[in-house]
């Protein structure tokens, strides 16, 4: 464990500055959505719309951006020389970056929240109020739901970046490890949805459907489908993940640092 | 006492062949000059101890186990490189190591004075010498049973070059097992006690530096430099 905490905490003190160039980043282009909405002439609650869009966008682009820094981390920082040359199972570089992952995410997400429900306040239109009781009474369920598939869905893709750097040898591997990540993450829903129709059961926790119609000129409006979670599909959600960690530490065991 | 076993090692990258069945011991107390022309395999072998390459046939034993958590635990690698992120400054770099090693801080400090180093300078501002220096002083002051030294001399001025050997042979202890990489054979070959010549993958020579010396009456350099 001490090894875990001392060579997350060197990533961190290595990206302390990034950090803060990203917080401050995000801060001034929120504020700045915000200042320049505000100052047009526009139906309030079709303004907080907007704001709520193009911060849902925001949001969007932040967790991508999360991503790819952390994928490139992978490939840059724990797959080199100084890494492989400690005394450190892989599990502890493993851990190391779910950890770093999730902080990354979690600290952009509760950065985000927190300025969005900020700005609607500020609102104070049906639409905010909309939105605010919506997210509050699922906002816990959508927000694990979220993490969840993120994690899969990143692990999944750090698979492919660990096994390039598999020996000649197990070319055969790193071929089939190639070919079963992209083929999940392009057929997961249909997946899904065969196994769901062979074990219908459902959880009993469901995301009712958000839709919000806004009339004037042009009706414009949110909506959001509901979801329901079925057992089957939870089940092979942590199947998956179970197996992405089982392999993410096989290959770390596996990998040569050529340099 | 045999610390280092090497049986049957081959090497391959898909079509290319860089180790070809490399048989080899090494005792504690030993220090190894490992020469070879660029390409010979110097650095696919050290790099294969390290645990940084998997052999692609044939078996490594550090101290009776294979190459793994313990062994890196007690192998000391000078790569060829800059192995830290270069927003560290000199006292990080040291942080590091204390962290995850067994490390002497004493000898690191006196190695620091002895190169002239600054322990608040960044990486960023250190030139090539420099940073050999500070590689071989953090991998020196680790308490290793092996150093691995990969070509610690290259791209370092002569006058350097006699500071770096001085300091290697000043901090070598007797109960590790010290192997020096390098083309630069004049500089290594006073302080090593058995050469091997690695030619094409291939082991060309492994004997004792004095008995070559005495049997062949001519410098390893100029050994090397016949051979090859």
């Amino acid at each position: 464990m001490r090894n875990v905490i001392n060579i997350v905490k060197y990533e961190i003190l290595g990206k302390k500055n990034a950090y803060l160039i990203s917080l401050l980043t995000l801060i001034g282009l929120v504020f700045a959505i915000y200042a320049r909405l505000n100052s047009t002439v526009m139906n309030r609650d079709e303004l907080s719309l907007i704001i709520f869009v193009l911060l849902f966008v925001v949001f969007l682009v932040g967790i991508i951006l999360i991503a790819i820094s952390n994928l490139m981390d992978i490939n840059s920082k724990d797959l080199n020389y100084l890494s492989f040359t400690l005394p450190l199972k892989p599990s502890v570089l493993f851990l190391k970056r779910m950890i770093i992952y999730l902080i990354e995410l979690l600290s952009f997400l509760i950065v985000i929240i927190f300025l969005t429900f900020f700005i609607l306040r500020l609102y104070n239109t049906s639409f905010s109020h909309a939105v605010i009781n919506y997210f509050s009474s699922y906002g816990a369920i959508l927000f694990l739901d979220f993490l969840f598939g993120n994690v899969i869905a990143f692990f999944l893709v750090s698979l492919m970046i660990i096994a390039k750097k598999l020996p000649y040898e197990n070319r055969i591997l790193k071929i089939i490890i190639y070919i079963g990540c992209i083929l999940y993450l392009l057929y997961k829903g249909h997946l899904n949805n065969f196994l769901i129709k062979i074990f219908p059961q459902k959880l009993p926790i469901f995301i009712p459907a958000f839709d919000y119609k806004i009339s004037g000129k042009l009706e414009t409006g949110f909506s959001a489908p509901k979801i329901e979670y079925f057992v089957v599909e939870v089940i092979l959600r942590i199947l998956v993940l179970a197996i992405i960690i089982f392999l993410y530490n096989r290959l770390l065991n596996k990998v040569e640092i050529r340099g | 006492m045999e610390i280092l076993k090497i049986s049957n090692l081959y090497k391959d990258y898909g079509k290319k062949l860089t180790l070809k069945n490399i048989n080899l011991s090494f005792n504690l107390g030993e220090i190894v000059g490992l020469y070879g022309p660029n390409g010979s395999g110097k650095t696919t072998f050290l790099k294969i101890v390290a645990g940084l390459l998997k052999p692609s046939k044939g078996k490594v034993l550090v101290d009776g186990k294979e190459v793994g958590v313990y062994s890196k635990s007690i192998i000391s690698y000078l790569p060829d490189r800059n192995i830290f992120p270069l927003w560290m400054k000199i006292k990080d770099t040291y942080k590091f190591y204390r962290d995850f090693f067994d490390f002497d801080d004493k000898k690191f400090k006196n190695l620091l004075d002895f190169f002239s180093l600054k322990e608040d300078l960044s990486l960023k501002a250190l030139s090539k010498g420099d940073m050999e220096k500070l590689l071989l002083s953090l991998s020196l002051s680790r308490k290793a049973k092996i150093y691995l030294l990969d070509e610690p001399l290259s791209g370092i001025d002569p006058s350097t070059r006699d500071k770096i050997i001085t300091s290697i042979l000043k901090n070598y202890h007797e109960e590790s097992l010290m192997i020096i990489a390098t083309h630069l054979i004049n500089e290594i070959e006073t302080i090593a006690d058995r050469t091997i010549f690695l030619y094409q993958g291939e082991i060309a020579l492994d004997e004792n530096t004095e008995k070559i010396r005495e049997q062949k009456k001519i410098s390893i350099n100029e050994l090397f430099k016949s051979m090859f």
